[in-house]
């Protein structure tokens, strides 16, 4: 318990002062709150049945400036945790908006991209409402603690009902709150297959359609609703019954009250103004009792979420940055020595390639110059995009090393390190925005004549200017209104932007059709000093290159020009084979 | 803000959906006010309790608690039943929300399936996901507790109103008077409520939306160091949405607290007056305590309601927006014309691949016609958005079995034609016939069955390979399925998974490469074995070894069919019986792949470029 309140004192940031203004505030309130009914039992009993109009016109006006200064703290309160649980989660929101993008690659594949953007949205929403109920969490036990002081000093003969009363409603609670518990997690899970489902069909809205499966899409769908259904019925049934029991509860202490003051006035110990006192504070120990269960769940629930939220944030990252600055007149060789990776080996789980086998690349050594243009061929699955994601330091290698101008990447920062390298990965994904903006996210403060010059040499500036609106033509969900191949050549525009040293191109020619790959190649290789790596399927692409990497299974089964290759690689000349079948 | 007529259109649709439960309903409503009544009128027995059956025993040696005692058990009788119903009527309340909620999500999902494709380029992920489950929720919150609170708010105080004025109609005009004047400071303070929710709402999409970009973009990021701005965009976003957030929940918070003040100002109010009534002889000590408590209930009521038409009013908002979507106009379907499979008649040259049915397309008054492939394009225009064409007076005809392949630079229009064969999209000029059909007059979905395709982005669903394989013909066998996996070259990296058919694929298939998932569609479309096939650059992600592999099959795979293919690898075109080529929006040229060469034309110079 006192680990919540600790993160929540270090993430409410600039709120902290809340978090003791607001218990002070309480007290005086709940006071406040208790004097009233003390005061109204004195106007009867020291009043009217004591015949005395003053006390009745002094207690009034008590009571008056009671009220009055109940409503400035009631506002204060409402202030104060309106803004403590506002801020706590958007600090908790930026926390792990920020940890997620400064956790490794492999630390997020676990989780998953569906599993995080829950966290972010409805875990919040949770975790506020939860926040929001904190003051009546602390407001209860204040009230009735000092209820209970009052009550029993003046009325010791009805302490038993109250005790009575109270367990009653403590073994509620405590029922309602195991049962509903349980089967609001079996409902999140619901929740989470159902959306999942939804997801699938949404975005896959072609496919269902284009095979004509929108009714088995929707069988499916009305089974996980229907599991839903069952899971919320039984969920919000459990929570709903506790109010019944809760006032069962009450009744039964009123009537006890009512029977044991009824005694007590006969005797002469008590006045009706007392009687009137005992029953506020019962039904109001008993009320705020109730209240507590009430808000319990949805507290709970907020500590559940919050404890996957800082599951993530407290993640330790695999990848430890470097130290040092790789400088922008560095010496941009590369060079990969014995290097391997292994998916499983880190416990990682769903790599980019394959599923075969642990290794997606074996003891793989290659050194390139600056300057050269390399390319990287191999079957699906042989480990090219692997080969990238290393050099990216998008992952750590398991084993060897991966060296920039003779330093080891490990050691590098991965700003600079990545500030050198210009990416077009595979899939070409675009961001709401215009093309401007897209295209600036090579380099934030690129001019215009920057930004058409990239555009121009990845062959993306003509038909950008054949756009109604050029560059400041609006992109929505990725970029899906333009084809494959104008989005590919984006995405080429966008590395270069950047003025890399380094160009490495995962496959990114393969929607263009020959003449415009051709084109776009050329203006690459017209690059001064800058390394490019290609990574394709195609001879056609790599033929043109100072050396070629074939890649097989993982390793590095050839290495040298074209027609080296075409001498000494057997899987370089089956593929140049049946793709030179293809040509005239 | 909407108006009232739109508010009450709302409304009459939520109350259809809950038409079938009106009976349950109605003993729904019985238990409610009943309930309420008989805990309400409980409270009035304290009155004649002290003033009748306890203050005359005062000072008595033997008092006779007779009375008391009836009094006593009459109240618990009222909280008796009063639980009792309350119970009743929470869980068959909680029943009929969980079930209509089914209700609406079901027609939900099954009009969504229906509506164009167009739609979902236009609306985000994201967005409409929130409408299943944001909205949906907000609404059954208020139907099982805002309206039932309501109803219970409203039965309680006009139990109230009718006990205290025949009692005693001066105290009554305070309590009342009192608790009015806080509900019309209520009613003031609660208009601005609605718009800070509409503003609250607006920053929570906007947030997620960026949010889902953004992580989905995890990789870019990193490979653009796009981390800090990224953190920038996010916090303006998230210091937004803690702005209204907090400024609606102030709002909401302050409206109770407050009128938790101003509540006991009128409590004291009541007191005082009681009191003073009672130092006249006009009301006495019992009566005062009865009218606090009813005072005291007459308030909670009125604060609950308040805080109670605030899930209403979200609650209310996101009917709306359901209601919107529901309404969104489905593709256009009138086709008559259906798809059937027929026995074939023995007799007829059979090719030895072909099953041993037909399909056939069945004309409205039962004519049979066979779907033998044949498709024409006659002078087809079309813009996906107004203003920007497409195509131009496209016109090409293909021959049923034969190989089409279609080529042009990017944005020439090839993708755009298959998503018209299938009608994914409308044309706005000309017509597209299959087998001499207007495929407007073909059923929709018996039309897309009559087409296997094999899409540039691979979509693959949560379940098992042999599912994924039979996505499109459900009633293939485990053996046709394995064929079909055979000839799209699939089955040797199938086996080499963990439960090879069986395997599940997680997330859509993302543990496997994108040729391995393209592989594994383009066993899909093999297994329906329909008479047409679209291959839309279905090979480009695959390397030239495997698609070696599936060459050979392919063969095979289009035999018997009218293929279409789109492809920038000229070793899928060369072989295609016809070649089309498309340039801006228009056929250029066509003909076989020697004809084109020798007219060193635009297929000429795309080709040889290809070196």
């Amino acid at each position: 318990m006192s680990r919540i309140w600790r993160q929540l004192w270090r993430y409410s940031g600039r709120h902290r002062y809340i978090m003791l203004a607001l218990p002070a505030v309480l007290l005086l309130h709940v006071t406040l709150d208790v004097y009233i009914p003390y005061l109204i039992g004195d106007m009867m009993d020291s009043g009217v049945y004591a015949d005395d109009a003053a006390v009745v016109m002094g207690q009034g006006l008590r009571l008056a400036l009671v009220g009055a200064a109940m409503m400035l703290t009631g506002l204060a309160l409402s202030r104060l945790i309106a803004v403590w649980s506002g801020g706590v989660t958007e600090n908790l929101r930026n926390a792990l908006f920020a940890r997620v993008h400064q956790l490794a690659l492999a630390d997020t594949d676990t989780c998953g991209t569906a599993s995080i953007l829950t966290r972010l949205s409805t875990d919040m929403n949770y975790i506020r409402k939860g926040l929001g109920m904190c003051h009546s969490l602390l407001r209860s036990p204040l009230m009735v603690t000092i209820t209970v002081l009052v009550t029993l000093t003046a009325y010791p003969q009805a302490a038993w009902i109250f005790l009575l009363g109270a367990g009653g409603l403590a073994l509620v609670g405590a029922l309602v709150v195991r049962f509903t518990l349980r089967h609001y997690r079996r409902m999140f899970h619901c929740y989470d297959d159902l959306n999942e489902l939804l997801e699938e069909n949404i975005a896959g809205q072609k496919t269902v359609k284009a095979f004509a499966r929108e009714t088995e899409a929707e069988a499916l769908f009305r089974q996980r609703a229907a599991s839903l259904r069952r899971e919320t019925m039984l969920a919000q049934g459990g929570a709903m019954l506790n109010e019944p029991m809760l006032n069962t509860v009450m009744y039964a202490c009123i009537l006890l009250i009512v029977l044991v003051s009824a005694r007590s006035i006969v005797a002469g110990d008590m006045q009706a103004g007392d009687f009137f006192c005992l029953i506020v504070y019962a039904t109001q120990i008993l009320y705020q009792i109730a209240m507590l269960t009430l808000i319990m769940v949805p507290i709970l629930n907020a500590g559940v979420a919050m404890d996957r939220v800082l599951g993530i944030i407290n993640l330790p990252s695999s990848m430890k940055d470097g130290e040092e600055e790789a400088g922008a007149t560095e010496d941009a060789s590369l060079s990969l020595r014995n290097a391997s990776l292994s998916y499983h080996a880190a416990g990682h789980s769903a790599p980019p390639e394959g599923g075969k086998g642990s290794f997606a690349l074996q003891g793989i050594n290659l050194d390139i110059r600056p300057g050269e243009f390399v390319g990287i061929i191999g079957a699906s699955g042989a480990g090219k995009t692997s080969l990238v994601s290393l050099l990216l330091r998008l992952y750590d290698a398991t084993s060897g090393q991966i060296l920039l101008g003779g330093r080891d990447l490990r050691s590098l920062s991965l700003a600079s390190l990545r500030r050198l390298m210009g990416f077009v990965p595979q899939r070409s994904l675009l961001f709401t925005g215009t093309i401007a903006d897209n295209l600036r996210w090579g380099n934030e403060r690129a001019t215009a004549e920057e930004i058409v010059r990239a555009a121009a040499l990845a062959g993306a500036n003509d038909f950008i200017m054949k756009l109604p609106q050029g560059y400041e033509t609006q992109l929505s969900q990725g970029g899906l209104t333009l084809s494959g191949g104008q989005r590919q050549r984006l995405c080429i525009a966008r590395a270069l932007v950047k003025k890399p040293k380094i160009l490495i191109l995962d496959d990114s020619l393969s929607a263009l059709d020959n003449a415009t790959e051709a084109a776009v190649m050329q203006s690459l290789r017209g690059l001064e000093g800058t390394t490019v790596l290609l990574v394709s399927q195609r001879i056609s692409s790599v033929r043109q290159a100072d050396r070629i990497l074939v890649l097989d299974e993982g390793l590095a089964e050839g290495l040298g020009t074209h027609e080296e290759l075409l001498e000494n690689s057997r899987i370089y000349r089956e593929i140049y084979e049946t793709q030179r079948r293809t040509m005239a | 803000m909407k108006s009232e007529a739109g508010k009450q259109a709302a409304l009459m649709r939520l109350l259809d959906y809950l038409r079938p439960y009106r009976w349950q309903l109605c003993v729904v409503a019985l238990c409610m006010i009943g309930g309420t009544v008989c805990a309400t009128r409980a409270i009035y027995y304290m009155k004649p309790i002290i003033n009748d059956y306890v203050t005359p025993l005062i000072g008595q040696a033997d008092p006779d608690y007779t009375g008391f005692f009836d009094m006593l058990g009459l109240m618990a009788l009222l909280y008796l039943s009063s639980v009792a119903s309350s119970a009743l009527h929470n869980v068959m309340m909680i029943r009929i929300s969980t079930d209509a909620m089914y209700r609406i999500r079901s027609e939900m999902f099954h009009r969504m399936a229906h509506f164009p494709l167009a739609y979902f380029d236009t609306h985000s992920r994201g967005q409409l996901m929130s409408y299943y489950s944001a909205d949906v929720d907000a609404l059954s919150a208020m139907l099982s507790r805002g309206l039932p609170k309501l109803v219970e708010g409203f039965t309680m105080i006009a139990t109230i109103l009718v006990t205290i004025f025949a009692v005693d109609w001066r105290m009554a005009l305070v309590v009342t008077s009192c608790a009015a004047a806080i509900s019309l400071v209520l009613r003031r303070l609660s208009r601005n409520k609605a718009r800070l929710f509409t503003a609250q709402q607006q920053s929570i999409q906007d947030l997620n939306a960026y949010g889902e970009e953004m992580i989905s973009g995890r990789v870019e990021i990193k490979a653009f160091s796009r981390e800090a701005a990224a953190q920038q965009e996010f916090e303006a976003r998230s210091h937004r949405l803690f702005r209204h957030a907090s400024m609606a929940d102030f709002f909401a918070n302050s409206l109770f607290d407050f009128t938790a003040g101003l509540d006991n100002l009128g409590f004291a109010a009541v007191a005082l007056c009681g009191c003073l009534l009672s130092l006249e002889g006009q009301s006495d000590p019992g009566t005062v305590i009865v009218f606090l408590q009813y005072y005291k209930n007459l308030m909670t009521p009125l604060t609950r309601i308040a805080k109670q038409v605030n899930s209403i009013m979200e609650a209310m908002a996101g009917a709306d927006r359901i209601f919107a979507f529901l309404d969104t106009p489905a593709e256009p379907d009138n086709g008559q014309v259906k798809l059937v499979s027929c026995v074939r008649e023995t007799g007829g040259t059979q090719h030895e691949n072909s099953p041993s049915y037909e399909y056939a397309w069945q004309l409205p008054g039962g004519e049979l016609r066979p779907c033998r492939g044949a498709l024409e394009f006659d002078r087809v225009d079309f813009a996906y958005t107004p203003g920007v064409p497409v195509l131009r007076g496209l016109s090409f005809r293909v021959e049923p079995g034969q190989t089409v392949a279609f080529v042009g630079a990017t944005g020439a229009g090839k993708t755009t034609v298959v998503n018209l064969l299938s009608r994914f999209y409308e044309i706005s000029a000309g017509s597209i016939t299959f087998d001499g059909i207007d495929i407007r007059s073909i059923r929709k979905t018996d039309l897309r069955r009559a087409v296997s395709v094999v899409l540039q982005d691979v979509h693959l669903f949560t379940g098992s390979v042999a599912d994924n394989i039979k996505y499109g013909a459900p009633a293939a066998t485990a053996a046709e399925v394995q064929s079909a996996a055979r000839a799209a070259n699939a089955d040797y990296f199938i086996g080499n998974l963990k439960d090879r058919y069986d395997t599940v694929l997680a997330h859509g298939g993302a543990a496997l490469s994108q040729g391995e998932r393209q592989l594994l569609a383009v066993a899909r479309a093999e297994a329906g074995r329909k008479p047409v096939l679209v291959l839309d650059e279905a090979t480009s992600s695959i390397d030239s070894l495997t698609e070696m592999r599936i060459t050979k099959g392919l063969a095979t795979l289009m035999q018997g069919k009218t293929v279409l293919v789109i492809a920038h690898r000229l070793s899928t075109i060369r072989k295609a019986d016809l070649i089309i080529v498309l340039e801006q929006g228009r056929m250029a040229e066509k003909g076989s792949h020697a004809e084109l060469m020798e007219k060193k034309g635009l297929y000429y110079s795309l080709y040889t470029k290809a070196g």
